[in-house]
């Protein structure tokens, strides 16, 4: 779903950013972005709907 | 740290303190004799500036990335949270504490937690969660990893008391290797909506493992709950207990989950679930799931259900006891149990959360 795709590119973003303000190694960046995409893939649609709203409030 | 709820008294008997405010660590102190003996006990952000490989060597080792979608959130957002790391021999008499707090409404905390006790080592560590009233809904989704090594002792404590409308949604789990044991202490009593399964996995041979939770649940309140036991090592045992105070309105689904491997030779694990009812709008499901591998494994599941009767409040009220002190009377005598071996620290939480519950809810 194309909602979707944009909802990962966003935290895709907040991922990136959070790592890079904690100057992070590089081995947690990697781990952030590997359990963001485990995220996306195990969370069905109506469940991504339900979180939206206070993901983007951290 | 007086300013933010803890006594002075408090912070003198403890190992070691830490404070996080929404997604940061605030405070964290650890006392000088367990630094000299090699304790490190930190924020996880820290940790990761200070001890890289340690860190890297244990995060996400017993909570994979793939283990369910709120870990993997928490993994992909976690900010905060404490590591916790006790070297081979030493044993802490103290407790440590660390205290969560959500003061925002629609917030979002993702705390991650690490303890890594090294061989023959001890601890006892103590999680507080507080958050004050709000009218719109915040999402607690904690991660806890705790790795037990041969012939260490883990004691966890997690005492809940989030408001009514945060979602709490934890992640818990300890790998335990050989003669190693994990005690967990679970107390909830806050939250719209808890799922919580705390994983004991007994690879090592002779480990052990011990969970304990006790729930209140009011109007509105929900929770999903059950420990998860993987037997793999011989020997191995388990004890899980969960005792739930449900009143009107409440629901608690218990759901214990034990798996024995074919190489968990003469493995042991005992459930049981005690509910108490108050009012006819209290539900409760209890729904254990066992997977047997071993012929030589013994499993055994108990339940049990009380509820309160208008004979025994009438009778007490002849002794001339009020309905709530009537109340807590049978709540603590049902809790019994646990105050032979709950810290005194537990016990006088549980009983303000009580007392508070119940003013609430009668």
């Amino acid at each position: 779903m194309e909602e979707d795709k944009q909802f990962y590119k966003q935290l895709k973003k907040i991922v990136l950013t959070l790592s890079s303000q904690k100057k992070e190694p590089f081995w947690v960046k990697e781990m952030r972005l590997a359990a963001l995409k485990q995220f996306i893939d195990l969370s069905l649609p109506s469940f991504l709907s339900l979180w939206r709203k206070l993901i983007y409030t951290t | 740290m007086a300013s933010m709820g803890v006594p002075e008294e408090d912070m003198l008997r403890l190992g070691g303190i830490g404070l996080q405010e929404e997604s940061e660590m605030v405070y964290d102190s650890l006392g000088k004799k367990w630094q000299k003996e090699g304790v490190i006990f930190t924020s996880i952000d820290k940790a990761i500036q200070k001890y890289p490989k340690l860190v890297q060597k244990y995060l996400g080792t017993v909570i994979a990335v793939n283990n369910n979608k709120f870990s993997a959130l928490n993994t992909a957002l976690f900010s905060g949270g404490s590591f916790l790391y006790i070297p081979s021999g030493i044993k802490i008499d103290e407790l440590i504490q660390v205290l969560y707090r959500i003061n925002r409404e629609e917030f979002g905390q993702f705390e991650r937690t690490l303890i890594v006790a090294e061989q023959n080592s001890q601890v006892s560590y103590l999680e507080g969660c507080t958050a004050p009233m709000f009218t719109r809904g915040s999402l607690h989704a904690g991660v806890v990893e705790i790795i037990v090594k041969e012939g260490a002792k883990v004691r966890y404590g997690a005492v809940q008391n989030w408001s009514k409308e945060v979602y709490n949604l934890a992640t818990k789990g300890a790998r335990v290797l050989k003669d190693g044991q994990i005690e967990w202490m679970d107390a909830n009593f806050g939250s719209k909506l808890t799922v919580k399964y705390p994983l004991s996995d007994l690879v090592g041979d002779n480990s052990r493992a011990v969970y304990q939770s006790i729930n209140s649940l009011t109007q509105g309140q929900i929770q999903y709950s059950g420990a998860k036991v993987i037997h793999s090592g011989k020997n191995t045992l388990a004890n899980i207990n969960s005792k739930s105070l449900i009143f009107d309105g409440g629901y608690s689904h218990w759901q214990p989950f034990l798996q024995i491997q074919n190489t968990a030779d003469s493995a042991s694990n005992f459930s049981r679930c005690d509910n108490m009812l108050f009012g006819d709008k209290a539900t409760y499901v209890t729904e254990p799931i066992t997977e047997l591998n071993n012929a030589n494994a013994k499993t055994e599941i108990e339940g049990s259900l009380f509820k309160v009767e208008e004979d025994t409040l009438n009778y007490l009220a002849t002794r001339g006891i009020n309905t709530e002190e009537a109340y807590l009377i049978l709540i603590l005598s049902f809790y019994e149990p646990l105050s032979h071996w709950l810290p005194a620290d537990y016990l006088l939480e549980i009983k303000q959360l009580l007392a508070m519950t119940l003013s609430n809810a009668i």
